[in-house]
């Protein structure tokens, strides 16, 4: 197993005057699910754009096995096997469900037949078979969520981030969708870093825990520990109960 | 790809192709036959520009400039290198995709859509300016004329003559033009390519975090889509044998083929073709209104996009669509 | 087939409406047709132009026409609009020549761009085709590239050289007679950045160089121009003794002139075409005194010709006559006596009758030059040069239809 499996060292993001990350320095090992917490504007989307190569940092590095990544694209980051979701749903609207998936199988260099082929594992495997053919413009946000887990894990990533996994779903089909994250770890052996706001979810899903207020690492330890802080709780349940 | 293509995109070429090749042997009067050739080229035109406005989704609005260079390109090197027109032609459409590449290039860098447009817009502007300045070569405004037109073909006896005046060689050129293009089009599009674009328009920063290679696609549906309108142009050219700046690359053709583009469907594959032929024709046809011909042309217009917002081509049994999701999501950062 | 039907069906819908228009033939009277730009920038032009070919046409039929034979056909005229476009000017004339069956075409009214683009036509179709106003000399270049192909096509205004040679033969007249003093034989240039405004600085040096003169500079500005500070410093240093100006925005004419007086230059100065807009005057008579320019071509204040003509269009359309209507009457005019000396509507006798033309008009002497465009200069039509006098314009050159002496 790869203790630094993902790390970035003083990882720094500034949109003009606002800072928001500052000196970001974390590691996430191999193998394990990695929760990013914290309150609205902390800075988790940021990161995650950073990793995945759609911000570019104005300071620090980001290393993927060991290797420095920082400058390089997003599709490069893809084909190096890091993928991501979005917090809101980036479906490709005017494609069909198999299309979308057939996207990224297209782009790493399968040809249009091999693709729309293997997208059927793929949307299988997210439970989205009955969809296939339909526009991915009248899927709901639940639906799109696991399309985008579909194009996600037809890139056959090492490394996924998903972004806000229940954010806008319907409470009957976070059973089914969180379910589907799961069986990616255990299944297929992919390293998890996650973004959610539902404590409840996420302690069944993460092993390990960052939080962030601010742009910065305050805590982090196993999601238990972090879960249970007291600077957490002050800051980022009371916040979460404040939003529900 | 339905909402782009329909269901038998080939079929409807076909169709097209078939209706298409006995105009030449109708004995039709030449007027008609004229702005039948002025339809294909124009459609031509406006399917090439859809690549990158239409299925790339950037408001890209300088593709006259495309047309001007495809047109002053292959006429200025057949006249003055006495190169044939069946030559200079491919030539135009390589300079146009050249030119295409390199305005793709500051593109990549522009998120904002309005300043793609202006950016765009811009380097038409350039253009026309150019080729109003290189008086030397060009004429300017003046006119450059001596473009010679595509070289007679002779089959059995017969000759097949090219250029104005010449309606049925000239009608059967641009139709074989149209059925060529849309053709090849239709085998790139269908695929890698087509998918590619849409990914990209419909959701830029999913496509890249997928593996597409953004820049890359972008100046390849650059190259394409101007290559195919220079194509037009170089055709334009040797057909009506007279280029002056404004005519080819003023602000009239950026009014007139956006229109087609958009009364026929922005995105639609077939949508600048219906657009085409409906604003030619009927351009034409209302000259029986003598004086309230442009103010019909007008409220045509006007009329087609509040019954059709999404095109001509988007006028078919909606697809089972909520309208309510019918809105396209946009990331927020 | 549902899902391809209805873009389908209205594709064949229109298609087979373009083909079922049938060409309406034979009729006892002679067609000619126009095209010009009625809708578009230049569409008020355009207008002045379908009144001008329209009432001479009436006259014509009306029994008030100059007629060649004792029998002149009766004419039916039809204008079609180009949008100042040149494919649309083919369309519209192969419309005309399909369904109206015209017998000549005057065409285009105005643009030169859509001529040379239309003269094509006059050997395909074996069709006389005579051109309005447009001046563009590589018009008449392509008519001596190939006067064979060309020899149905006919240019019914002079060159765009015409002003380059008027203003070089007043100056030379007023050097001459010792009006204006030719100092050191300096000329300088300020022109809008227009083939129109380049061209005419080139003709005109060219003429002048010949006489022995040297161009000190040609200072071009973009059209619409209002500040000429940083010209007129670099002319001062010069000391030109001739400066022409050229603009077609009157604002900047009106700036120009506004400042050169200010800079106080010791130069004669002459101004092309911004003193034919009637603001110029209104707004700039106090510093414009004495300015000459180039063409004072129509005038109902000063020529009772063109006064009487202009009264006629008011009466008939309800606006005065312009240099375009009366331009276009002229045109019309010729070709209809062309047409009635052939006899016959065989365009090469056509043809010959144009050349043969020599026919006193409105505005002017209309005699066909070995380019097939009709000549300018005093003997035919005047390309008059005017000074302002007392906030008034006079036309002081060329003698024969001066109305003033130059001050």
């Amino acid at each position: 197993m790869h203790r630094n499996f993902l790390k970035t060292d003083q990882l720094t993001v500034a949109f003009g005057g606002i800072v928001a990350l500052s000196n970001v320095t974390l590691s996430i090992a191999e193998g394990r699910t990695t929760a990013i917490l914290g309150p609205n504007g902390a800075g988790k989307t940021t990161l995650f754009n950073a990793i995945a190569g759609a911000v570019r940092p104005t300071g620090g590095r980001v290393f993927f096995q060991g290797a420095d990544i920082t400058k390089a694209s997003p599709s490069r980051r893809c084909h190096s096997g890091i993928a991501r979701t979005f917090q809101i749903t980036q479906p490709f609207s005017g494609l069909s469900v198999r299309e979308n998936v057939m996207v990224p199988l297209a782009a790493g260099g399968m040809s249009m037949k091999q693709a729309r082929e293997e997208a059927s594992t793929y949307i299988d495997f997210v439970g989205l078979n009955a969809k296939a053919e339909d526009p991915a413009r009248v899927l709901s946000t639940g639906q799109r969520k696991r399309l985008e887990l579909a194009r996600a894990l037809s890139t056959h990533p090492k490394l996924l981030l998903l972004d806000e996994v229940t954010g806008g779903v319907d409470r009957p089909s976070i059973p089914e969708l969180l379910n589907v994250i799961r069986r990616l770890r255990e299944e297929r052996n992919i390293t998890i870093v996650v973004v959610e706001h539902n404590m409840e979810v996420l302690l069944g899903l993460a092993d390990d825990a960052f939080f962030l207020n601010r742009g910065e690492v305050i805590v982090e330890g196993s999601i238990a520990e972090v879960a249970d802080h007291e600077t957490v709780r002050r800051i980022y349940l009371g916040d979460a109960d404040a939003a529900a | 790809m339905l909402e782009v293509f329909g269901r038998r995109p080939y079929l409807v070429l076909l169709v097209m192709a078939l209706l298409l090749a006995p105009v030449p042997f109708l004995q039709l009067n030449d007027y008609i036959v004229h702005v039948l050739t002025l339809f294909l080229i124009f459609a031509v035109f406006a399917t090439g520009w859809n690549i990158t406005l239409g299925l790339l989704g950037l408001k890209t609005l300088g593709h006259h400039a495309f047309f001007a260079i495809g047109a002053y390109a292959s006429a200025l090197v057949s006249h003055y290198f006495g190169v044939s027109p069946w030559i200079t032609m491919w030539l135009g459409a390589l300079i146009a995709a050249v030119a295409g590449i390199i305005i793709g290039f500051p593109i990549l860098r522009i998120r904002s859509m309005p300043h793609v447009a202006i950016v765009t817009l811009a380097f038409a502007e350039i253009v026309r300016l150019v080729f109003a300045n290189l008086k030397d070569i060009t004429r300017g405004e003046l006119g450059f004329w001596g473009i010679p037109p595509f070289n007679p073909i002779g089959i059995g006896d017969t000759a097949i003559r090219f250029g104005l005046g010449n309606a049925a060689g000239s009608f059967a050129l641009a139709a074989v033009l149209f059925v060529g293009v849309h053709l090849i089009l239709l085998l790139l599009l269908r695929g890698r390519c087509g998918l590619t674009f849409l990914a990209i328009r419909d959701a830029e920063a999913a496509a890249e975090s997928l593996g597409v290679r953004l820049a890359a696609w972008k100046l390849f549906a650059f190259g394409i889509s101007a290559a195919v309108v220079g194509l037009s142009g170089a055709v334009y050219a040797h057909y009506l044998m007279i280029l002056t700046p404004t005519s080819v690359a003023g602000p009239e053709m950026l009014i007139s083929l956006l229109a087609m583009i958009i009364v026929g469907g922005v995105g639609r594959f077939f949508g600048p073709i219906y657009g085409a032929l409906l604003l030619t024709a009927t351009s034409e046809l209302l000259r029986d209104f003598g004086d309230y011909r442009m103010l019909l042309y007008g409220a045509l217009i006007i009329v087609f996009v509040f019954i059709a917002p999404a095109g001509i081509a988007g006028l078919k049994p909606r697809l089972g669509r909520k309208p309510a999701e019918a809105t396209k999501p946009v990331e927020a950062v | 087939m549902s899902r391809l039907s209805f873009p389908a069906l209205l594709s064949a819908g229109l298609l087979g409406a373009a083909l079922l228009g049938s060409p309406a033939y034979a009729q006892e009277e002679i067609s000619i047709g126009a095209v010009g730009p009625l809708t578009g920038p230049a569409a008020n032009t355009g207008k002045d132009h379908r009144q001008g070919l329209d009432l001479a046409v009436k006259d014509w039929n009306e029994g008030r026409g100059d007629y060649v034979s004792k029998n002149p056909p009766k004419i039916k005229f039809a204008m079609e609009d180009t949008s100042g476009k040149p494919e649309v000017a083919i369309s519209a004339a192969q419309r005309l020549i399909t369904r109206e069956g015209i017998k000549m075409l005057i065409g285009d009214t105005l643009h030169s761009h859509s001529t040379l683009a239309l003269m094509e036509l006059a050997p395909q179709y074996n069709l006389p085709i005579l051109s309005a106003e447009p001046v563009s000399s590589a018009i008449a270049d392509k008519v001596l590239s190939d006067e064979e192909r060309y020899k149905l096509y006919w240019k019914g205004n002079w060159n765009s050289s015409g002003y380059g040679t008027a203003v070089h033969d007043f100056y030379k007249w007023a050097f001459d007679n010792k009006t204006i003093d030719p100092g050191s034989k300096k000329i300088a240039f300020v022109v809008e950045d227009t083939d129109y405004g380049i061209a005419n600085a080139e003709k005109i040096g060219e003429l002048f160089e010949g006489d022995g003169w040297s161009v000190t500079s040609t200072e071009t500005v973009p059209p619409a121009t209002t500040d000429f500070y940083p010209q007129l410093s670099k002319l001062r240093e010069a000391a030109p003794d001739v400066v022409v100006s050229v603009f077609t925005v009157a604002n900047s004419g009106i700036a120009f002139v506004r400042q050169l007086k200010e800079q106080a230059l010791e130069t004669s100065h002459l101004a092309i075409y911004y003193p034919t807009k009637p603001e110029f005057l209104e707004q700039a008579a106090d510093v414009a005194e004495g300015t000459y320019w180039a063409a004072l071509t129509f005038s109902s204040e000063l020529n009772p010709e063109h006064k009487a003509f202009s009264d006629r269009v008011e009466a008939e359309y309800g606006n005065p006559g312009t240099y375009s209507t009366a331009h276009a009457y002229c045109v019309m005019q010729v070709a209809l006596r062309a047409i009635d000396a052939a006899g016959s509507t065989d365009p090469d006798a056509i043809a010959e009758q144009l050349k043969n033309t020599d026919y006193p008009c409105v505005v002017g002497r209309f005699k066909f030059d070995k380019d097939h465009a009709v000549q300018s200069g005093p003997d035919f039509i005047p390309v008059p040069v005017a000074q302002i006098q007392k906030g008034k314009n006079q036309i002081i050159w060329p003698e024969n239809v001066a109305t003033a002496k130059p001050q």
